[in-house]
C-alpha cells in the first residue's frame, strides 16, 4: 500500500465548506485527514460529510451509525435515509467557546472509491478533548442511493465556519495489481 | 488462493508516508526515544507493537510529547472490554495513556497493538492533540480501545519518549515505529 496526497484544503475562518471536486479516479482508496475547529457558537459544533454534491431532494440518501464516548457514557446512535453522514456528535469539534488552541482530529477512510457496482461505505475516526470535556468517535456512514464512483466530496461544519488553522488533506491509495498489498 | 511475488519489484513512486525511524526493544529498557524529529512532514503516525515486563496482563501505553513531564494533559476514551463498552476521562495528569499494551502477566508471545497519530505536528500555534487506537486480546480478555489526548502545548513536536506503567521496560520483541506523513508540496 502506498499513500499520496492529493489536494490539502485550509480552513479560512469564514466558509462552512470544504469541497475536493474532481478528485482523480486513479486510486484504489482515499484517505482525508482533518485538523478543526469550527468559529460557530454551538457546543455540539458537529459536521456533515456528503459525495458528488449528492445534498439534494428528497433528502434521504444517506445512513450512518457511530458508537462514541464523551468521558462518561459509551453510546451508540444513528440514523437511516437521511440527507447526510453526520460525523463528529457531541463534542468532537472545538468551537468558539473552547480555548484557544485546541483543534479536533478527524480520519476518514474511503474505500473503492471508483467502483460503480457498490455503495460507498466509509469509515470516520473522530476526536477531540478539551481538558474536561469532548468526546472520541467511530462513524460508519454510507450513501445509499447511488452507486457511482466518488468524484467530490464535501465537508461541512453544522453551525459555522471553519476556524483558521483547520486544514482537510486527501490521499489517494494505492494497491499492487499483483498482491493486492 | 495463492498469490505469487516473483514478478514484483519495488515502485520507484515515493509516497506520503514516509518512515522516520524504527526501534526494537532488548528487554533492558522502560523507555522508547525517538528524537530530532524531522519538521518536514505534516503527520506523524506510530506504529507499536509492545508488551511491558510489568506483571500484570495488561498494563497502560504511554507517549510524552517532547518528553514533557510536567504539562498536564487530558484524555477522553472509549474501550471494550468484551463485556462492556465504557467511556472515561482523565484531566490534570502530567501522565496520560494513549491505550493499553499486553503485560507479563499475559500468555507468553501476546503483545499488543497501538497506533498514535498527531496531526499537524510541527505547527506552533496550535495544541496538539493526538488520536491512538490500541488493540489487546488475551483469549478471553483483552481491551480495544479508541482516545483522544490533549498535550496543551504550542511546541512543535520533536521528539516521543514512549513509555508504560510504573516504567517497567518494554520486553524483548517490541517494535516501534515512527513514519511521518507528507501532504501536497511536502
Amino acid at each position: 500500500m502506498s499513500m499520496f496526497p492529493i489536494a490539502s484544503q485550509l480552513g479560512n475562518g469564514s466558509s462552512s465548506d470544504i469541497a475536493f471536486t474532481n478528485i482523480p479516479q486513479t486510486f484504489t482508496h482515499l484517505q482525508l485527514r482533518m485538523f478543526h475547529r469550527s468559529t460557530g457558537s454551538n457546543s455540539g459544533a458537529f459536521q456533515f460529510m456528503y459525495f458528488n454534491g449528492i445534498y439534494t431532494s428528497p433528502y434521504n440518501q444517506y445512513a450512518w451509525h457511530r458508537l462514541y464516548g464523551d468521558g462518561s457514557s459509551a453510546v451508540a446512535t444513528g440514523a437511516a435515509s437521511t440527507s447526510r453522514i453526520e460525523f463528529s456528535y457531541p463534542y468532537g469539534q472545538p468551537y468558539s467557546s473552547d480555548t484557544a488552541g485546541i483543534f479536533g482530529v478527524t480520519i476518514v477512510d474511503i474505500l473503492d472509491y471508483t467502483n460503480t457496482n457498490k455503495n460507498k461505505t466509509v469509515k470516520i475516526l473522530n476526536g477531540a478533548d478539551k481538558n474536561g470535556s469532548g468526546s472520541v468517535s467511530l462513524t460508519s456512514g454510507m450513501i445509499q442511493s447511488t452507486t457511482a464512483a466518488i468524484t467530490q466530496i464535501d465537508i461541512l461544519d453544522a453551525y459555522g465556519a471553519y476556524a483558521i488553522g483547520s486544514r482537510f488533506d486527501l490521499y489517494g491509495i494505492t494497491t499492487s495489481s499483483t498482491t493486492g498489498a | 488462493m495463492p498469490v505469487s511475488l516473483a514478478s514484483t519489484s519495488a515502485s520507484s513512486m515515493h509516497g506520503a508516508v514516509v518512515p522516520i525511524a524504527y526501534a526494537t526493544a532488548s528487554g533492558s529498557s522502560s523507555s522508547i526515544i525517538f528524537s530530532s524529529i524531522p519538521q518536514v512532514y505534516q503527520d506523524l503516525m506510530l506504529v507499536c507493537y509492545s508488551r511491558s515486563a510489568q506483571a500484570v496482563t495488561q498494563p497502560q501505553f504511554y507517549c510524552f510529547e517532547n518528553s514533557d513531564f510536567t504539562t498536564l494533559r487530558s484524555n477522553t476514551i472509549l474501550y471494550g472490554n468484551g463485556t462492556s463498552a465504557i467511556s472515561a476521562r482523565n484531566t490534570g495528569s502530567t501522565a496520560i495513556p494513549s491505550g493499553w499494551t499486553a503485560g507479563a502477566s499475559a500468555t507468553s508471545g501476546i503483545f499488543g497493538s497501538t497506533e498514535v497519530y498527531w496531526l499537524n505536528y510541527s505547527n506552533t500555534s496550535t495544541y496538539k492533540t493526538s488520536l491512538s487506537r490500541s488493540a489487546g486480546d488475551l483469549n478471553g480478555s483483552g481491551i480495544t480501545s479508541l482516545q483522544v489526548k490533549l498535550w496543551p502545548s504550542t511546541s512543535a513536536i520533536t521528539s516521543i519518549l514512549i513509555s508504560n506503567d510504573a516504567n517497567n521496560n518494554w520486553s524483548t520483541g517490541s517494535t516501534f515505529a515512527l513514519y511521518g506523513v507528507r501532504t501536497v508540496n511536502q
